[in-house]
């Protein structure tokens, strides 16, 4: 064991001082110092004495970590280090100090000091958690983000928790606990909230409706607002110290959106009062900090706990105490707006201001779940939607021929400004009014009736939200008028024309077909890796087993039919109806007995997969490994099936591939074909439905089914998009379901409920929102389709 | 004995006003439709109110209803009627079909899609101008009289290719679409049905408008109103309200963990 001179010694060394300062509770604060009582190394000498050489090197080495980024800490850490060793193994003695540094990093050295100066049940729980990986939950916080929203936000993960009004980031990990359950609880928490700035538009105060303040502040600080800047960014950007108006408007919305959210949502309430009880203990002492810092601080734990950690000098506490009046009048309002907390942020941005010298503002840390604001990054998402709305405001417009304003985006702007009480009913409706949009009557019911269910999901109309508006209008707007068609035709060549077979196209606009127009040209696809199968067979070894065990389930098993003209059986109850029919003097049926049967599956399915450029990479890559599990499971069953590709440049060139015929064995040529396969060119659906149509004509079977795989709308090089390939898809299906051919689509597009539905029928498709789930899903469906 | 088995036919006069909360300008299709003889579809997802539906409208029009529950072993017989022999005796019992078209009443079968398509087809004849009904066993034709109405519901959810309606039966009926009624009206559905106060019919219809936006996200319906009805009820008898949302709600929408597993999230974030 190492003597008391030895380990004083090396204290000296690694702290290079003899004494620190500990804070006396009853020394006054007087405003910009605080006096603190002294502190000897020597008393943390004997406990670290007691312990073994080799633990004491492992504290020195961590003690020199902590002292190279604050001596004071790692005084602390010494003096608490031989309890620590009771607690901790050397793994989490390492960890410990870690989190120490974390918390330094994060709020500064004050509660980093404060963390080593004893160990608490938090802390060892802490040190024992592993933490939850936000790809652990990305699914069900995914999920219950689409949900939440209405689909209007996506969940992301990020180094910190903030929202650009289209995706919500989420940190990538959270150790806040040591179950994983707890953690799960802040992320669902942090989760919730952002929903909340977007559900109450927390990040897009209508300056429109500040007018008066915007002028004021503009004139009073000598900055002012652009059209570089959307939304809060613009509101921050009046100000010249941007980050202590940012912190103030977070305190100050935060309380409202938070006041709303408990209303609207009790259970959500429950949990952040769990994670704001545990934070109470982290928060700093306002008496430590710089007067604006302490104001700041001061004004949201009041808003948030009630109450206030430490004392507050004079100025400041007076200062505090105002604003937390502005604040509080505000909120009691009957539905207080983004923009009445703007106009309370201002006022008490100017309080502070002229009430407290600057000293130095390093910024506020707000109660973690509420995570950060990022103005520029809610510019960014705002401009998108925004840009997303002009783009399908003009394709609105082209629909129903109205000449294109030079100005679209202003007029957006414009609209979006004027729509005089968003919460009318109605008032989305007044938006397209004022776009100057000519909504046909019969259409105009329809639409009102979908914003009103939006409504319900939002509560409040932003721009994402009229941007869901624009699209229902459009929607409805295509259906009802018939778009303009442009004129344009390629000349079949005889070189064409050679070992091609051909395909009428239906013009929709003529309502009759162009003969012989497409050349179709069949090629077997050429073979890829070997490997391919075996690997995905691997990766997905878990669910190729389950599958497989679903489809002997569908094997056909031995079932009884009833009333048949032989048997084994005698069927007594169509033998007691023949005897009623003969007493009443009917001829009886001879259908009396009951025949035990194989149950017939004598099902043909074609599935053709679309290998359109936009299929590269990922997407194909999933649609082959899905195929194999397609394929492992139909093994199982006495199903004939063939599998296809296609692709394609004008009509000239139809490509139509050849992965599997159905009269070929799933064997290594099979297999190799499906790891050939690749993305090519565009997608003319017609030609390969109806070469597909004319396979399945000649293959015996009484169910006969044709499953397209597909990632987009039907679009090729020349005119074949838009309503024409639409209508011409729509045609060939309709030539499939003649010939008694059952179409059904998978497609990964989650905008295509718009056209697919046109194609395939309400019946006829389903959307899948992740084409991660291809594998899982295709076989099911089939199942599905099947029994 | 063997009609028991496989009917079940429940067959009365409405004398007391269903509840029920019209969504649009169903009620006036639906009698519009009445008036010119015309055979009527009723579309839309489980639990959205087509019953209810039917029972209100038979009261109103004063028309018995026959409701008969389709099921894949349904025979025409079983729509139609047969012979059964009492003591010696042979005695012919009118199908609830028959019944309907005898006495003038409305005929629903509901969930019609299920039924065998050889049996569909017997109702072919009463779905047009002839309106009658052939019963081959007795050599007889009936003439619907002017107050016989049929309706059939369908739920257009996606289905096996095995079992979808065909298109000669689907396009005899003029059809009326349901919807989850919007939201203050469910509300008030739901506290009438279930006795719930409005706070908690409030929290049920915003966890089910929730619920709902994930059809099409992995869900292949979502949460009905009858759904929300049930988790009502299970509060009001007491049972605690996240628990009764998990029974009622979650659990039979799913079986995919991850989405069950955000199902139960969004209770625990409205109750
Ligand atoms: N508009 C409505 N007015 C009154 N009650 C309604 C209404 N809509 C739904 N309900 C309630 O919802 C319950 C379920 O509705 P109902 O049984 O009519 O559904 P359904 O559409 O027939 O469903 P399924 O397709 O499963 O048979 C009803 O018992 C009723 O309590
Ligand atoms: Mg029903």
């Amino acid at each position: 064991m190492p003597t008391f001179e030895e380990v004083r010694s090396q204290l000296f060394r690694i702290l290079g001082q003899t004494s620190f300062g500990e804070d006396v509770m009853d020394v006054r604060f007087t405003g910009f110092h605080y006096a603190r009582g002294l502190r000897s190394i020597d008393e943390a000498v004997p406990g670290l004495a007691e312990l073994q050489n080799s633990v004491l090197e492992l504290i020195y080495s961590l003690g020199e970590k902590l002292a190279k980024r604050d001596k004071e800490m790692a005084f602390n850490f010494f003096m608490t280090a031989p309890d620590a060793v009771n607690h901790f193994s050397v793994e989490d003695l390492e960890k410990w100090v870690e989190l120490g540094l974390e918390l330094a990093d994060a709020y500064g050295v004050v509660p980093a000091r404060n963390f080593f100066k004893g160990i608490t049940r938090e802390t060892i729980e802490k040190i024992h958690s592993h933490g939850l990986e936000f790809k652990d939950v990305a699914r069900v916080l995914e999920i219950y983000m689409s949900a939440l929203s209405g689909d209007q936000l996506t969940v992301q993960e990020a180094h910190e928790s903030y929202t650009d009004t289209r995706t919500v980031f989420l940190p990538h990990k959270v150790e806040e606990f040591e179950s994983d359950e707890l953690n799960f609880r802040v992320y669902k928490v942090m989760a919730a909230h952002r929903y909340a700035q977007r559900r109450y538009r927390s990040l897009e105060p209508r300056l429109n409706l500040l007018e008066d303040l915007v002028n004021e502040l503009e004139q009073r600080y000598g900055r002012s607002v652009s059209s570089e800047r959307e939304g809060l960014e613009n509101f921050i950007h009046l100000f010249p110290e941007e980050q202590l108006a940012l912190d103030i408007f977070s305190v100050v919305e935060g309380a409202r959106i938070e006041r709303n959210l408990r209303r609207e949502f009790r259970g959500i309430a429950r949990d952040m009062d769990a994670l704001l009880e545990r934070e109470w203990e982290r928060r700093p002492e306002v008496s430590r900090l710089s007067p604006r810092e302490a104001a700041v601080e001061a004004l949201m734990q009041l808003l948030t706990y009630g109450r206030v950690k430490g004392e507050l000098s004079g100025e400041v506490a007076e200062v505090v105490s105002r604003a937390r009046e502005l604040a509080e009048e505000m909120l009691q309002k009957e539905r207080p707006s983004v923009e009445d907390s703007c106009r309370v942020t201002a006022e008490i941005y100017r309080l502070v201001d002229e009430k407290l010298p600057p000293g130095m503002y390093t910024g506020f840390r707000n109660i973690a779940f509420r995570g950060v604001i990022k103005p520029e990054q809610v510019t960014a998402g705002l401009k998108k939607t925004k840009k997303e709305m002009a783009e399908k405001l003009e394709s609105i417009l082209e629909e129903l021929e109205i000449e294109k304003p030079p100005d679209i985006d202003s007029m957006i702007q414009h609209a979006i400004n004027e729509v005089p009480d968003p919460l009318a009913y109605g008032a989305p409706l007044d938006f397209l009014f004022r776009l100057g949009l000519d909504i046909p009557d019969e259409i105009q019911e329809e639409l009102l009736r979908e914003i009103e269910k939006l409504l319900g999901e939002l509560g409040e109309i932003d721009a994402s939200m009229l941007m869901k508006v624009l699209d229902s209008a459009g929607r409805k707007i295509r259906a009802n008028i018939q778009a303009r068609v442009t004129e344009f035709q390629v000349e079949l060549t005889e070189e064409d024309k050679k070992d091609a077979f051909l395909y009428d196209e239906w013009d929709y606009k003529v309502g009759n077909y162009r003969a012989a127009w497409c050349a179709l040209k069949e090629r077997v696809m050429p073979k890829g890796s070997d490997r391919f199968v075996e690997k995905t067979l691997e990766k997905h070894s878990g669910l190729v087993s389950l599958i497989r065990r679903q489809f002997e389930m569908m094997r056909p098993d031995y079932r009884r039919l009833f009333k048949q003209m032989y048997g084994e059986e005698i069927d007594i109850d169509a033998f007691v109806e023949a005897f009623a029919d003969i007493k009443a003097g009917t001829t009886p049926s001879d259908k009396l007995y009951i025949k035990i049967d194989k149950k017939e599956r004598d099902i043909a399915v074609a599935f053709l997969v679309d290998l359109s450029g936009s299929t590269t990479g990922w997407v194909i890559e999933t649609e082959k490994e899905a195929l194999v599990l397609m394929c492992e499971a139909l093994e199982v069953l006495d199903d004939k099936y063939a599998i296809f590709g296609f692709s394609g440049k004008t009509r000239k060139q139809c490509d139509f591939y050849i992965i599997k015929r159905f009269d070929e064995p799933y064997d290594d040529t099979v297999k190799q074909r499906i790891a050939g396969m690749d993305a090519f060119d565009y997608t003319r659906m017609g030609p390969p439905i109806r070469h597909v149509t004319r396979i399945l004509e000649e293959t015996p079977a009484k169910i006969k089914l044709l499953i397209v795989l597909s990632d987009g709308k039907p679009e090729d090089f020349d005119e074949y998009k838009g309503d024409h390939g639409i209508e011409d898809t729509k045609k060939a299906l309709i030539e499939a379901k003649r010939k008694q051919i059952r179409p059904f689509c998978i497609t990964i597009d989650t905008e295509a409920r718009d056209y697919i539905q046109r194609m395939f029928g309400e019946i006829g498709y389903i959307i899948l929102d992740d084409v991660a789930k291809l594998p899982r899903k295709l076989p099911e469906i089939y199942r599905r389709l099947t029994t | 004995m063997s009609e028991s088995r496989t009917l079940r036919v429940e067959e009365y006069v409405i004398t007391e006003e269903p509840y029920y909360e019209p969504i649009g300008n169903e009620i006036e299709v639906f009698e519009a439709a009445y008036r010119n003889k015309l055979p009527v579809m009723l579309k839309g997802p489980t639990g959205c109110g087509k019953t209810r539906f039917m029972q209100y409208m038979a009261w109103k029009l004063k028309r018995p209803l026959i409701t008969v529950s389709c099921h894949d072993d349904l025979t025409s017989s079983d729509l139609v009627g047969r012979y059964l022999v009492k003591g010696g005796e042979t005695e012919w019992v009118d199908g609830p079909l028959t019944k309907a078209v005898k006495v003038g009443a409305i005929c629903y079968l509901d969930e019609i899609v299920e039924a065998r398509k050889d049996t569909t087809v017997v109702i072919h004849p009463l779905t047009d101008d002839r309106r009658i009904l052939p019963i081959e066993k007795r050599g007889e034709i009936i003439k619907a009289p002017d107050e016989f109405m049929l309706a059939i519901s369908y739920n257009p959810g996606y289905q096996s290719v095995l079992k979808d309606l065909k298109h000669s039966t689907r396009q005899r009926f003029i059809s009326i679409d349901f919807t989850y009624p919007p939201k203050e009206l469910e509300k008030k559905i739901v506290m009438q049905e279930s006795g719930v106060d409005e706070e908690t019919a409030e929290a049920l219809v915003t966890l089910g408008e929730k619920i709902r936006n994930l059809k099409d996200k992995g869900l292949e319906e979502g949460a009905g109103t009858r759904l929300l009805i049930y988790a009502g009820m299970l509060i009001k008898s007491g049972i605690e309200p996240v628990k009764a949302a998990e029974i009622a709600m979650a659990n039979p929408v799913t079986d995919d963990a991850d989405m069950l597993r955000a199902i139960r999230e969004l209770i625990t974030t409205v109750f």
